[in-house]
């Protein structure tokens, strides 16, 4: 089976005992599928990435990569397979240079020192942020964090990218180049985004959450053009 | 305050991607030092600097000189390092200020004026101090706080005492972060009014833990989610040991040493005197 793969099964999932935010969610994606997740804010999006590279535990339910069951045991094997960029590039981006960013996946990888500069100059080029690498992370703007945040998980050549609102907070250019990025990419892709056009620019099929539970999944422009189940989304 | 909060983030980033305008080409232009080197020889500075008795001042005084033929080497502006070392001041201050009332003996006279031995041990916890921080804060600057913690790890400080260290700096600027966004979001609605109530204290400390705490789960997600399993990676060129560091480390502990014990100070005002 091929590692381009991601499976939720029956995900069920709870912040506090009383309150399920993920409902009984199955998703399957297939190798190099690009899947935008849209759905109104709290509606679980987010609690549903986490899941996908063991940072949430599911309470019932189970997540596979490939032909790798999501466990504890596990968890460092799906790391190096789902690159996931998170919502905040600033949370993603914490070291002191944009450099020793992108090679923190790497080293963890316990790469070699060589391996490590390639990647790092790679991932960077990349998304055209090369020039940008002896920058403090804290001195870019909101596009240039963005790139180098997906160097970052890059750089650590996963099979699978899982993108949190990558569109966030850009402006119209920056967003403009960002989606120009991800059409060139390759990966098997699933973005929790907000930006419907975005999503209709990037991926094929969609998928609508609302409340917990997957309300709708098909070819984007079908869902995304059916007013009557956007506004029951919320969207 | 916002302002202050903002350049005070800024110089952090600063520290550590070594944009300190020209002074980093300078360091760069300069053959580096090892920074185990460098740490050794501060921790032996500060350990026979700080074992100058507390009423010899005079001798005390030529140790300014490791600060700044150190921050030349370095390329950082000796200046710069004497201001911000005075951060410290007020607190060293506090803790000498009670030599002067405890300890009123007479030791000698300038014009009628009589100065007590209260007055010398003030200022030399001051000198003390003020060194103490320069040769920390020139070590830091010298290359950034994560270097020095990767040399420290180097010299075989155990990596959880490293990693926290590291953390604590970074949990440092987020604290910032955090306070920067809770005072612009205070200006922004108080009008004009500048002081926070007493009352509203608690609240503020209170939110800001909760925010900072919160981002910094997040960062330790995205941290998680790249590989990271409890140890700070280094991934830097490891520098190897060579033989100017060990002229380096030689020769600043033979200076050192004969400054200590030789008391060149005491000899050179007693040929003054002699003459």
């Amino acid at each position: 089976m091929s590692h381009h793969f991601i499976l939720f099964e029956e995900i069920h999932y709870g912040y506090t005992a009383d309150n399920e935010v993920l409902r009984g969610v199955n998703l399957q994606l297939e190798h190099g599928e690009k899947v935008a997740l849209v759905g109104a804010n709290g509606a679980g999006k987010s609690t549903l990435l986490l899941h996908s590279i063991g940072l949430l535990t599911p309470t019932r339910g189970r997540v596979v990569v490939g032909d790798i069951t999501l466990s504890k045991r596990t968890v460092a094997q799906i790391r190096q397979t789902i690159g996931f960029v998170f919502q905040n590039a600033d949370d993603q981006l914490f070291m002191p240079t944009v450099e020793e960013d992108v090679a923190f996946g790497p080293t963890n990888m316990q790469l070699s020192r060589e391996e490590i500069e390639e990647r790092v100059a790679s991932s960077l080029a990349a998304v055209g942020a090369l020039s940008l690498r002896k920058r403090s992370p804290q001195q870019l703007s909101g596009g240039e964090k963005r790139r180098v945040a997906i160097a970052t998980v890059l750089a650590m050549g996963p099979s699978i990218l899982v993108m949190d609102e990558p569109s966030a907070a850009l402006d119209p250019r920056a967003r403009r180049e960002l989606i120009a990025l991800l059409k060139d990419f390759r990966h098997t892709a699933l973005i929790a985004t907000h930006d419907l056009a975005m999503a209709r620019e990037l991926c094929p099929r969609t998928v609508v959450m609302h409340a917990g539970q997957i309300a709708a999944d098909g070819p984007t422009e079908a869902i995304l053009n059916d007013r009557a189940l956007m506004d029951r989304c919320g969207l | 305050m916002s302002e202050q909060l903002h350049r005070m983030l800024a110089r952090l980033a600063n520290f550590e991607s070594g944009a300190i305008g020209n002074q980093n080409d300078t360091r760069k232009q300069a053959p580096r030092i090892d920074l185990r080197a460098r740490a050794i020889v501060s921790l032996i500075y500060l350990i026979i600097m700080l074992s100058v008795p507390i009423n010899r001042l005079s001798e005390l005084l030529i140790f300014a000189a490791f600060p700044i033929i150190t921050a030349a080497q370095t390329g950082v502006r000796y200046g710069c390092i004497a201001r911000q070392s005075l951060i410290a001041l007020p607190f060293v201050a506090v803790i000498g200020v009670f030599n002067i009332f405890y300890n009123r003996e007479p030791i000698f006279a300038i014009g009628g004026v009589i100065i007590a031995v209260g007055w010398i041990e003030f200022f030399s916890i001051i000198v003390r101090a003020m060194l103490s921080v320069q040769a920390l804060l020139l070590l830091v600057r010298a290359e950034g706080y994560n270097a020095l913690c990767r040399a420290l790890r180097r010299l075989g400080l155990p990596s959880v005492f490293t990693t926290q260290l590291l953390m604590l700096y970074r949990y440092t600027s987020l604290l910032l972060e955090q306070l920067l966004s809770l005072v612009r979001a205070r200006q922004a609605r108080s009008f004009g009014r500048r002081a926070l109530p007493v009352r509203d204290w608690g609240a503020v400390i209170g939110e800001l833990t909760v925010r900072t705490v919160d981002r910094s789960e997040r960062i330790s997600q995205a941290m998680w989610a790249r590989g990271f399993r409890g140890r700070m990676p280094d991934e830097q060129q490891v520098q190897r040991w060579q033989w100017r560091d060990t002229i380096y480390l030689t020769a600043w502990c033979l200076v050192l040493s004969v400054i200590r014990f030789t008391h060149p100070v005491e000899r050179i005002v007693t040929l003054f005197n002699k003459l």
